[in-house]
């Protein structure tokens, strides 16, 4: 057996908390109705960097080395026997959630709760499935998504957290017009932001702890209103929590010129005193989108809510948005939404680049929203 | 058994029975031995025309007749679990490919790549096996007999009309135009669904007499259409008519929220938008004839909502078969004919003439399986 009939390629393995490995490994045909894709760009998420720092996130904890990323795009380079629809050298986004399709809930258009979804990159499922911090990935066919041809691979990568947004706004019923306010704009509130305003939002207002961040959001336009709550400790008592959160929303609603509050409040920090401040700053029949992943047992001023008929509605990740964020991303309706990439690093630096979104800050003092690594 | 003995339809009204090959299945299909089938309108079109608008049997092919299907499990496929041989269940007969957007949106009805039982080029039902994916056979509580299962099809269709597309609430009323199965099968459904008012139409009066003994809380027979009268005038004429002999209004309590077309004729069509109330919803699940003339000024000024309804999509069959279950909707009264499986032809004839040997008139007739017996329910 010669090695030379025994193709590699480098994948980033995380084999515990803070241990990423560049490997070797050797490149598998892909399968019936799989294709294999040369990634060109993976972002990095914050569900990366808790498998990255903890070596798990929440209740799934790494059983194996797990190779992690899940927001790529890249080109296709064979395809497995079944596949009609797409051909080598086709430009990809990958879409890295893979349904059954037979149950009721694949059935009814609902597949990001479908019972036997497997997710690249999580460790949710047994065995793991390998996310896209790889030279090469095989992939089911049905779930690569051919890009536009002005979409750039980095772009295409944000189809990802785009999509939870699109899922996030359909389930929101947002509608042009309306009033939208963000808490938290990382990546995911950068891109309410834009979407709000690409779907033609009357007010895109944004409020985080982070100046930097706010002023990023300011100055490319995706907030035209942004305000910075001081960052304090946590509030002793419960009756202390809901009146501070009483009273920063109301400062905020007065700077902002909007007492009434806002239409669709989209929560992206998932810390409590957002969750909390989210329920006092929506308009009365108006709804809060859970959309940060963060405090799983929360106490919520509930009848605040609930008499004023605020909805609070949860979102698990998204299910036929790829099409629509593609479309959007490559149309130039999210202006400066390339601006989100604001670092870049290769595959071997994978572990240095989970650092560097750890601190959030890098050497010159420059904010990080999204880091792009690139083969 | 190793045969798989099928009642082919060869080209127009040339059938033949044949041996076909037993399907192979993939790893998440069943095999099903097919116990009972209904004989629908469409069948019965394609054996006497050879085919419905653009889905044509195309000449040198042929093609096993049959979709409204009950049978017993007799192989599943590896990755199967849920069901295993012997199981009695309904079978959904249109396998959707998945993975086209109008699937992934659970409107997998319209997949343009669905693969529906006995609508060219695929076989259908009537046959000793059919094979079809795990997910699309429903198995059949003990209070349902397998020809129940076999009208699990058609109340399906209701069940999407009414319930699925109508969006039929509790003591809304109902209009259903044509007591052909269907139109039964409608007003069955809105009956389950707790209808203050169920009107039924047709102009064959014996089709009116049943509707008002099964589902029905009001009949009304069309007056006949006069010489040289236009079909819309005619329209205008019996809507005026069923306005004044049933107490419809325009507007408000008697009002008719919910009209559906299950005849597919023109007239049915134009009345029907003319009594339902404004804003109301008229729903066209009947086929007929591709070009019709309507007076879309009333679709405009009393704001309407017209949908057409095709076959049946996600969670219409679980409902059929829980109405059933629970006593809300009974199918029995439906079946007027039975024959054995190498009578299918007469079966066919007799579904065509609306009349069997007996005098009574079709409402619904049943194909037992090969080496099934008819009374073997």
């Amino acid at each position: 057996m010669s090695p030379v009939a025994f193709p590699t390629h480098r994948a980033a393995v995380l084999y515990g908390p803070k241990d990423i490995r560049i490997e070797d490994r050797l490149v598998w045909p892909p399968q019936y109705d799989q294709v294999q894709v040369a990634v060109k760009s993976t972002g990095l998420c914050g569900s990366d960097l808790h498998y990255y720092t903890d070596g798990r996130n929440g209740d799934f904890a790494v059983q194996s080395p797990l190779v992690l990323g899940h927001e790529a795009a890249g080109v296709v380079v064979s395809v497995g026997p079944g596949v009609k629809h797409l051909v080598p050298g086709q430009r990809v986004a990958i879409e890295a959630g893979v349904m059954c399709r037979q149950c009721d809930y694949c059935r009814s258009g609902r597949y990001n709760l479908c019972k036997s979804l497997w997710f690249a990159s999580s460790a949710k499922t047994i065995p793991h499935h390998d996310g896209t911090l790889q030279d090469r990935m095989n992939h089911p066919s049905h779930v690569l998504h051919p890009l536009p041809d002005n979409c750039s691979f980095e772009v295409a990568a944000l189809a990802e957290p785009l999509s939870v947004l699109i899922h996030a706004s359909r389930r929101a019923n947002l509608q042009r017009g309306q009033r939208v306010l963000v808490f938290g704009v990382g990546s995911i509130g950068i891109l309410a932001c834009a979407l709000a305003k690409s779907y033609g939002a009357a007010q895109v207002a944004a409020v985080d702890i982070n100046q930097q961040r706010l002023n990023f959001a300011k100055s490319n336009g995706f907030a035209s209103r942004t305000y910075c709550l001081p960052a304090v400790d946590r509030a002793k008592t419960t009756d202390e929590q809901l009146r501070r959160a009483r009273e920063n929303v109301q400062r905020v609603l007065a700077d902002f010129g909007t007492p009434d509050g806002y239409d669709i409040v989209f929560e992206c920090t998932g810390a409590e005193s957002c969750i909390q401040m989210s329920i006092y700053a929506a308009v009365t029949g108006g709804k809060v989108m859970l959309v940060g992943m963060g405090s799983r047992n929360v106490m919520l001023p509930l009848s605040a809510a609930a008499l004023r008929e605020v909805d609070i509605q949860g979102s698990f990740r998204y299910a036929n948005t790829y099409p629509t964020a593609l479309s959007l991303l490559s149309s130039g309706k999210l202006q400066n939404v390339e601006k989100l990439v604001t670092h870049r690093l290769r595959l071997h630096e994978t572990a240095r680049a989970f650092d560097l979104l750890a601190r959030g800050r890098d050497e010159q003092g420059n904010m990080v929203m999204k880091i792009m690594i690139a083969p | 058994m190793s045969d798989n003995l099928s009642f082919v339809l060869k080209k127009v009204d040339t059938v033949a029975f044949e041996q076909r090959p037993i399907p192979d299945i993939g790893s998440h299909d069943v095999l099903v031995e097919v116990k009972k089938t209904g004989i629908c309108g469409s069948d019965v079109h394609y054996l006497v025309h050879g085919r419905i608008g653009k889905y044509v049997l195309e000449s040198g092919k042929d093609m096993v007749l049959g979709h409204e299907s009950s049978g017993i499990i007799a192989k599943v496929g590896q990755l199967v679990s849920h069901l295993k041989p012997g199981d009695r269940v309904a079978i959904e007969p249109g396998a959707t490919c998945r993975t086209c957007g109008t699937c992934k949106e659970g409107r997998y009805e319209l997949c343009p790549n669905i693969r529906f039982a006995a609508t060219p080029p695929f076989d259908g039902t009537l046959g000793r096996y059919y094979a079809v994916p795990s997910d699309l056979v429903y198995p059949l509580p003990s209070e349902l007999s397998l020809e129940d299962g076999a009208m699990i099809e058609p109340l399906s269709v209701a069940v999407h009309a009414v319930v699925r597309l109508g969006n039929f609430r509790t003591n809304q009323s109902i209009a259903v135009f044509g007591c052909g199965p269907v139109g039964l099968l409608c007003m069955a459904v809105a009956k389950a669904f707790g209808a203050s008012r169920i009107i039924a139409i047709d102009i064959i009066p014996h089709r009116l007499e049943f509707a008002k003994s099964y589902a029905a809380t009001d009949a009304f027979l069309p007056p006949p259409l006069e010489q040289g009268e236009t079909n819309v005038k005619f329209s205008e004429r019996a809507a005026a008519a069923m306005k004044a002999v049933l107490d419809i209004a325009e507007q408000g309590a008697r009002g008719i929220d919910l009209v559906v077309d299950a005849s597919g004729a023109e007239v049915s069509i134009q009345t029907g938008i003319r009594i339902v109330k404004s804003g109301g919803t008229y729903i066209q699940v009947g086929m007929g004839r591709p070009e019709v003339t309507i007076n879309i000024d009333i679709v405009l000024s009393k704001q309407l909502i017209m949908k057409g309804s095709f076959r049946y999509g996600a969670g219409d069959y679980p409902l059929a078969i829980s109405l059933v279950a629970q006593g809300k909707v009974d199918l029995r009264p439906l079946v007027s004919h039975r024959f054995p499986f190498q009578d299918a032809l007469l079966a066919f004839e007799t579904t065509r003439h609306g009349k069997g040997s007996d005098g009574k008139g079709v409402i619904k007739t049943i194909i037992s399986g090969p080496d099934v017996k008819v009374d073997e329910l």
